[in-house]
Order: structure tokens, then sequence, then C-alpha cells
């Protein structure tokens, strides 16, 4: 370069630097110093749906199957993590839309086709029951045990549920979360509801105390028990695999004793031998 | 009719009583506004009474640190007059004072606004952004990561990508309907009805949801407000409540601004009114107003107590107390002594290049920007012209609304509690009109 270009460029430094300045900083490009990467998980991931107290971010430990859970893939040497998600669509999406190696939750109503390519694997089985609001029936809702006696009613159920019987019953079905039914039972706008004893319990000792005791048991006749499941995807590299020894660790478990400590965390000890007993039954 | 007047004014300025405010009015003249100017203020107020457009109203122009205009016109309710010191739902005017907050933490070194919102909530840890797919895709949408965090200087732009379901019926298209429906589902609420939870709650269920957009890639005016509300209590170790009233409302001497209305001044509080703009001027009932995915209760502002702390809607205040707070503002962060935050603060808030290329169109339409908490006009070529580049404000869904002009040395508070709000652009606009007219120096 000769002498005269390069003062020529000398000249222009002042322009460039203009023009530099000159650049509007948009909001686009105004990333953190924090980078995306240290946020960001970089093992397999286990999609869950948020039930309350067994999945879910408010309850020590994630909840009673995420810990249960965490405790069989740590012992299975399975290196994946679990993702709570508030909706049971989103975990849908990620099995369906981006391999992920599992999902948790329960009513996932797969069809025939997708099931043929999942391994369901029942984590916490844990006893449902019928529930009416007092103030809307002061003098009780009978039902004995057939639901053709609750024609005309509305039932709340969560999304995903299998209400064929309820239907064929002549019942209305009212969709929501489990908090939302309970507010929709209290204000009338259902009639009973199905689900498990343990999340109205939870729900109703954190948001709403003062109605302890209004939310009643309706008589037991018969009753489901709720399973949460860790379903591997057989399409996944390692989900067939990841079953296997998840499903081995979680019987090694349940055998030796840990899987009851972790459910005398959450419940006292009668409820939860029952929550064992359940288990042991839906893994034959 | 000079008789008239002058028994007005001592209604006004002396029998008048002002139970919780202590202020003083000057004669507009004294700090540089026409008296007979602002008589158009008068005539514009009262004529949306006459027309029964709204049942009454309190407005104010304030100059260099003084009141020169202060008067309260119609009903704040059935048989009850509008007072100088009636009790409003600022609602969204709620959202500058949470960012306030949050530029005190910011200030006191507990958080930088480029800080990922991540970092102190962990729920918003990677986070998707909602992209929908063609309509007959196998999937109707597909997520994608976010190219970076949300900031807490998302938050205060409303650039985080997070949305207001109520907006759905302003600016509809199919990932909005999408995420709504999400939303909906998962028990996400605008917080305009308050909800029996804690806002922890309702933000923690919010971060994993999908974003509408990637943060920094659009202006979308939303529920960000309310997660600074839980972002204070996290980085405080405070409720968000006992933060703004301890910190803010308390050394301000705001006595009339509350999260839940002491019972004493339930009779202060203004009654919502229905109208259609065309004559029809209604008391709104206890009921919600529904329209769309727009929920609003009047009636949740007669709580003595609750759960949901919205940094987005949940204030009630007095023209005064919301005065002294802006006025706060326009002395560059200090009022009577107390200091809040530095000018230099203030000045990093009313920067217009915090929402980019983006302009804040909501309220405004085009060549307003949004800074950290507040829309700023940033030329006059416009539609929406509040007298001065540089003016800032922001408003509330029940209609209300301020403004500050620093270069004026001017703040402008409209105060009516009306419904629906899409009406009122106009006489809001109007309002602002009226107190830039009335500058005689």
């Amino acid at each position: 370069m000769n002498t005269g270009n390069f003062k020529k460029m000398l000249h222009r430094v002042p322009l460039f630097l203009f023009l530099a300045l000159m650049i509007p900083a948009v909001a686009g490009a105004t990333g953190p110093r924090v980078t995306g990467s240290l946020f960001a998980v970089d093992k397999s991931e286990i999609y869950a749906v948020d039930i309350v107290p067994f999945i879910s971010m408010e309850v020590a430990g994630g909840g009673i199957a995420t810990e249960i859970s965490d405790a069989a893939l740590a012992a299975g040497e399975i290196d994946v993590v679990i993702t709570t998600l508030p909706l049971q669509r989103m975990v849908r999406y990620y099995l369906s839309q981006e391999n992920a190696i599992a999902v948790m939750g329960h009513h996932f109503k797969f069809s025939k086709a997708d099931g043929k390519s999942l391994i369901f694997v029942p984590v916490v089985a844990a006893p449902e029951r019928h529930y009416y609001y007092r103030g809307s029936y002061p003098d009780g809702l009978a039902w004995k045990g057939d639901l053709k006696n609750m024609k005309g009613k509305r039932y709340g159920s969560h999304p995903g549920e299998d209400n064929t019987a309820y239907n064929e019953a002549g019942i209305e079905v009212v969709h929501g979360r489990t908090m939302s039914l309970l507010k929709k039972l209290k204000s009338g706008k259902i009639d009973f509801i199905g689900v498990p004893s343990l999340s109205v319990e939870w729900l109703i000792k954190k948001y709403m105390p003062e109605e302890k005791g209004n939310f009643v048991v309706m008589e037991i006749a018969d009753y489901d028990d709720e399973i949460i499941y860790v379903i591997f995807n057989r399409k996944h590299a390692d989900g067939v695999a990841a079953a296997e020894k998840f499903r081995k660790a979680l019987t090694k478990m349940i055998a030796d004793g840990s899987y009851l400590e972790i459910l005398k965390g959450h419940m006292d000890e009668q409820r939860a031998e029952g929550y064992l007993k359940r288990i042991q039954y839906h893994q034959k | 009719m000079k008789l008239i007047t002058i028994l007005c004014l001592i209604f006004f300025f002396v029998v008048s009583p002002v139970s919780a405010a202590n202020f003083k009015i000057v004669k507009p003249e004294k700090v540089g506004l026409s008296s007979e100017r602002l008589k158009n203020m008068d005539a514009l107020i009262d004529r949306h009474i006459e027309q029964k457009k709204i049942a009454g109203a309190v407005v104010m122009v304030a100059r260099k640190g003084k009141i020169a205009y202060f008067r309260a016109a119609g009903l704040a309710d059935v048989g009850k007059p509008m007072k100088r010191d009636t009790m409003f739902r600022v609602v969204s005017m709620t959202k500058p004072i949470t960012s306030t907050a949050i530029m005190m933490l910011y200030e006191e070194g507990k958080l930088l606004l480029s800080d990922p919102v991540a970092k102190y909530i962990p729920e918003f840890r990677n986070q998707k952004v909602l992209v929908p797919m063609p309509k007959g895709s196998p999937f109707p949408y597909r997520l994608e990561p976010v190219k970076r965090e949300i900031q807490v200087r998302d938050l205060l732009a409303h650039t985080s990508g997070l949305m207001y379901l109520f907006l759905n019926d302003v600016y509809p298209d199919r990932g909005r309907q999408m995420l709504v429906d999400m939303y909906k589902e998962a028990g996400i609420t605008d917080g305009f009805c308050r909800p029996d939870e804690e806002i922890g709650d309702m933000v923690k269920r919010l971060a994993r949801l999908p974003l509408y957009k990637h943060p920094g890639e659009l202006w979308d005016y939303s529920l960000s407000s309310d997660v600074l509300g839980y972002l204070i209590e996290v980085v405080s170790g405070m409720k968000f409540d006992a933060f703004v009233e301890q910190r803010i409302f308390k050394p301000l001497k705001m006595r009339d601004s509350h999260f839940f209305i002491p019972e004493e001044k339930l009779p202060r509080l203004a009654a919502v009114w229905k109208s259609d703009w065309k004559g029809s001027l209604v008391r709104a009932d206890d009921k919600p107003i529904v329209s769309g995915d727009l929920w609003l209760c009047p009636t949740d502002a007669h709580m003595l107590s609750g759960k949901y702390l919205a940094g987005g809607a949940n204030v009630i205040s007095t023209v005064y107390d919301y005065f002294r707070f802006a006025q706060m503002y326009l002395n560059g962060g200090e009022l009577d002594g107390v200091r809040l935050l530095s000018r230099k603060s203030v000045e990093l808030m009313t920067a217009t290049n915090h929402s980019g290329k983006f302009d804040a169109e909501f309220l405004h339409s085009k060549g307003w920007k949004f800074g950290l908490g507040f829309a700023i006009q940033q030329d006059r070529e416009h539609s929406v012209d509040s007298g001065d580049v540089g003016t800032y404000e922001w408003a509330g869904i029940y209609s209300t609304r301020f403004s500050i002009d620093p270069k004026e040395k001017k703040i402008t508070i409209f105060m009516s509690q009306t419904n629906p709000f899409g009406h009122h652009f106009e006489l809001w606009d109007k309002v602002l009109v009226q107190s830039a007219s009335a500058v005689a120096d």
C-alpha cells in the first residue's frame, strides 16, 4: 500500500466511525451477556403434565410422581431431566413433533396406532373419588354407584379423560384443570367431579382453606385409580432401553422400600401403604 | 354569570373538602398557563357529561410543580358528585409504579436490566415461541427455542413476547388465538379480575407456556408488568404490595393509593359506567363486564383484601396522588426532598430506543415509542400529539390517563371510570390538546 492510499484511508476513518454510530440500536440487537446456553438443558427431557401434588413445581421434589421418577431415573442411570408443563397439549406436542424420549402424566387418550409406539410404565396409582359441593346439595348427592342416577347432571372432568360412561348415562361433561373444576363445583356450574383425593385436599389447603369440609366425597360404590404413567417413546433411539432400565429400577424401589419412603414424605403412613398396594397391583 | 362563577370557585376551592390531600392551587397565569384557555377544558368535559358519554371526571393540569387546574365534574356514582378526592381504579397506570419499583431495585444493585428473568424466576428457562403452521399441517404449530432469554428490560418495555388475552380482539391472528386458548386452559387471566391465587403461581404457569414472539422482536402490550410484580417479590424478599406501599406510596405521601382499598374509603370509590358514546350511560352492575377475551370486574375494587397483586392493574388512587407520582418523575426522580430514583434512571426510562424499531401503537399509533414503563412521543409528525417530543404517558382501561411533558414542565391527568375504553382515545387526546394549548408563555 503506498503512502497516498494510506493517507486517503486515514481521512475516511472519521466517516466510518460516524456511520457506525449512526446505525440504530434495535431491541433485537440487545443480546444478553449471559448466553442462552447457560440456561438451556443439554439433556434429553421427559415432558410432564402438571398434576398437583403428583407432578408440580409447587411441591417439594417436583411432586410425588416426579420424585419417584427422578429416583428411578437416577438408579437406572438414565441421563434425562423431567420438565413440567402446564398443558397436556404441550406435552403431546413434544412427543409427536419433537420425538421426546418420554412423557409423564395421565389421560393422554392415545390412538391405537400411537399406542403401538409407546411403552407405559405406571408410576403412581392414586385413588379417585367423586365429590360434590355441600352448598349446592345440602342433603347430599346420592348416586348409589350408578351413573344412570346422575342423568341430566354436569360432571367436571380433566381434558383427555375417557368420559364414555358419563356420556352414555346422559351426563353433560365439562372439562378443566382440577382447580378450575373445584371453583366450578363451588359456583354450581357443575354438579360433581371425579379426581384424586390427594389433589382435592392439596388444592383446598393451599387455595381455599375456608372451604375445608365443603367438598364432600360421594358415597363410595365404585371408583377407579388415577394412574400416572411415564410413557416411553419407541421411536426415540434410547426409548426402549430407557423404558427397560426405568421399569427395573422402579420395581426394585417398590421392593426395597424406597418407593414407600418417598410416599411417606407426602402423606401419612397408612395412606402411603395404600398407594404402595395400588402400584403393586397395577404393575402386574 | 360572574356571580355563579365566583360561587363555583368558592365551592371548589374553599367549601369542597379534600379529606386526604393538602394541596394548593395557583392561578394558571402564575405558571404560564392561560385561565381563559383552560375554560376550553371545562367546556370539553361538560359537553361529554351533557351528552352522557361519561358520568363525570376529575382533570388536573399542573405546571412548574404547581397545580393550576383541578376540577371535578359530573357524577362519581348515582346521586354522588365527582370530587377531587374521588378514588379511581387506575388499572394500567399501575404499570409505571411497578416499573419504578424495579428501577429502584436496579439502582440498589439488586438486578440488571440485561439480566435474564430466568436468573430470578427459573420457570422462564428454555422458553419456546409458538410458530403457527400452515392450515392443513399435521400439527397446527411448532415450538421454536427463543433466540435469547427474556430480560428484565423486555418486561419494562413490553418486548418480552408475552401477551394480554384481551388484545386477541384488537390484533387477531392464528398464533395469538392458539396462545389465548393455551392461556385460558392454563388458567392465565389478564388480572383485571382478581384471581384467587398468588401472583407467583400465575407467573410460574405463564413462564411455562410458549411466547407469542421472540423477545425483542415485537412490541406487544402484555402481562409483562405482572411478571415484574412477582420479580419484585423475588428480588426484594417483600410482598409486592408491601414494597410499593413502603418504598413508593409512603415516601411520596400518596395517602390514597392502595392495592386493596381501606373500608373507610369505599364511599370515595367511583362507580364504573357503561357508555355507548351515543347517549346511553348506565352504571355497571356487579357482574363482570365481558367483551370477547376482555374480562373486567369493577366490583373487585371493593375487595378489602386478597391474594393477587397485579403489577399491571391493581392500584386504586386519586388524581392528586398520581400527580405526586408524576411530579416525582418530572423532577428527575425526587419530590419534596425524597428521592426515589436518580435523574439518570429517569432519563434511561424515558429514552425512546428501548423498543427498537417498533412503535407503541396500542394507545398512540405511530410516532410513539415505549420506554421502561411509559409511551413516549418521538416526533410531531403523527396523529396523536401530546404537545411535545419527549412527552411520556400511559392510561388505564376504565378511562384514566396521565401525561408528563418535561419540556413545558407540565403534567396532565384525566380520570373517569367508563367502559368501554375504546371511545375514550379521542377524549383523552382532546384533553391533552386543551392542556397544551393553555400554555401561554
